[in-house]
């Protein structure tokens, strides 16, 4: 192999420091060979085999929200992380807001919103105009009217989050989904909606709460310690006995799963640790487990543990990205 | 908008997008700066859809897009520190030497930063710190031999590579004294 093909090739391959990088860079950009760097990048590029995965949908759908609206470019790379998640959450909440604010025009009334949204790596408890208060998990967003004025208490949520309801039996409490809609009147339930994530659960812990499914018109009622999943793939909604130790254990730092599919898993570490996953679910696909990590537990650690409740699941930890095959 | 059109832009998105974040990720090493700049490029290329038809060329011009945006990003990263660079001339050698020898040292450099942590680690100390084995193998906590094995292995790899290269031997010798 020519020379310059065993420096792009070791470059592309490895992680390097800033020095390395630079230089690299500089010797790239001389005017010399340049028709055989060119070779040596083609090379690279022919030897990629990526697959699409989950974030292949996410990212399909920021772009498309993006077609003839791109006077935001340069915001967008001042602040890339934060846009880019508020984008991903964006777009259920702005079907369900269209439809709130029609809703809200035709009673002829106007209704300011309030929008949080917690980043990735970071937890939040808020606290809603009415007393009831909601703690969000990593990478969550909800918008409510400022104020409660309307008969009902409505509030988006995309992500997950524990609601503990105030008492109000004249106004009822509704969470809106893009999957379903959870109605309450004095409550503590946990609502798990990640646009990226295959199920959708909600988990009562007390009181009484309606679910209406949008795509099937079915309703169902939760008694405590009861938990409904839709299953997002095949559409099919079922009732089991939550194990709320489990289901609950993201307030308190920890990672935690109940029969989990395992790219659900993934996507809630990349979320928690901030990473970026990249994934052959080829092998593992339809690996459910059923795990707790601490709080203080390592990436190593997980992985490492990971690996040894699966079959034939290999990862490799690169600083921010980790490689599974 | 065009459904069919919509339809195949989504079809050579899931089959080409995790191909450029890659290529870029690589090129780049930020997977985060990537997914913006895969996302610009996925924009460019809903842009100027009539290039994409031509299912002959998409490769090679989904290829150019991807290569250009990440040497744009590295050009406007590192505008103010000039990536040109001036060579030194050393006496007796031509300026041609001093860009080989340079090119070799970069190889070498890559070499290194690839080899697992701590075989790279003894080198370093070995090569860069100067120091001797034994002092390596306290400062470790491994064994001499543990050292000596380690070094044995980095110098064979770079003297693989060097020995292609012989007559440039003069000016990296120091890495291999």
């Amino acid at each position: 192999m020519s020379k310059i093909r065993q420096i792009v090739q070791l470059f592309f391959e490895g992680d390097h420091p800033a020095e390395t990088k630079k230089k690299f860079y500089r010797w790239l950009l001389s005017p010399s060979s340049e028709s055989e760097k060119e070779k040596a990048l083609v090379e690279q590029w022919n030897g990629i085999e990526s697959i699409a995965d989950s974030s292949t949908k996410n990212s399909f759908n920021e772009v498309i929200v993006r077609f003839g609206v791109d006077k935001r470019k340069q915001r967008l790379r001042a602040t890339p992380k934060l846009i880019r998640i508020a984008a991903v959450l964006l777009i259920p909440i702005i079907t369900g807001l269209a439809a709130y604010l029609y809703v809200k025009n035709s009673e002829n009334q106007s209704v300011e919103f309030v929008e949080y949204f917690t980043p990735n790596a970071n937890l939040r408890k808020i606290d809603l105009p009415d007393g009831s208060s909601v703690t969000m998990n990593y990478g969550s967003i909800i918008v409510y009217p400022r104020n409660f004025t309307a008969k009902r208490r409505e509030v988006f949520l995309s992500g997950e989050a524990k609601f503990t309801v105030s008492h109000d039996k004249k106004r009822p409490f509704i969470v809106k989904t893009n999957d379903m809609n959870i109605e309450a009147l004095g409550t503590i339930f946990n609502v798990s909606s990640y646009v990226e994530n295959s199920e959708i659960i909600t988990t009562l812990v007390d009181g009484k709460v309606r679910i209406d499914m949008k795509n099937s018109e079915e309703n169902f009622v939760l008694e405590p310690l009861q938990q409904i999943v839709l299953d997002r793939e095949t559409g099919k909604t079922f009732i089991r006995q939550a194990k709320l130790e489990l289901e609950l254990a993201w307030e308190k730092g920890y990672l935690s799963f109940q029969n989990a599919d395992i790219e659900d898993i993934m996507q809630e570490i990349q979320r928690k640790y901030d990473v970026r996953i990249y994934a052959n679910y080829k092998e593992i696909k339809g690996e459910k487990l059923t795990v707790k990590f601490a709080p203080d537990e390592s990436l190593y650690e997980i992985f490492k543990t990971i690996q040894l409740l699966i079959n034939k699941f290999n990862y490799r930890i690169e600083g921010d990205n980790i490689y599974i095959y | 908008m065009n459904e069919n059109k919509l339809k195949l832009y989504e079809d050579i998105f899931i089959k080409y997008f995790p191909k450029v974040k890659c290529f870029i990720t690589r090129f780049i090493k930020s997977s985060a700066i990537a997914e913006e700049l895969t996302q610009d490029v996925f924009v460019k290329i809903w842009e100027n859809f009539d290039k994409i038809m031509y299912i002959e060329y998409r490769d090679a011009y989904i290829y150019r897009i991807a290569r250009n945006a990440a040497l744009d990003y590295i050009t406007q990263k590192y505008k103010e520190e000039s990536l040109i660079d001036n060579v030194k001339l050393r006496e007796g050698y031509s300026i041609e030497e001093e860009m080989d020898a340079k090119e070799l040292e970069l190889l070498i450099e890559l070499t290194v930063n690839g080899m697992p942590p701590q075989r790279k680690k003894v080198y370093e100390m070995s090569r860069i710190d100067g120091l001797t084995n034994d002092e390596i193998a306290k400062n470790l906590n491994i064994s001499k031999k543990t050292v000596e094995n380690h070094l044995n292995l980095a110098l064979k790899r770079i003297k693989k590579i060097i020995t292609a290269f012989p007559f440039l031997f003069v000016i990296i010798a120091s890495h291999l004294q």
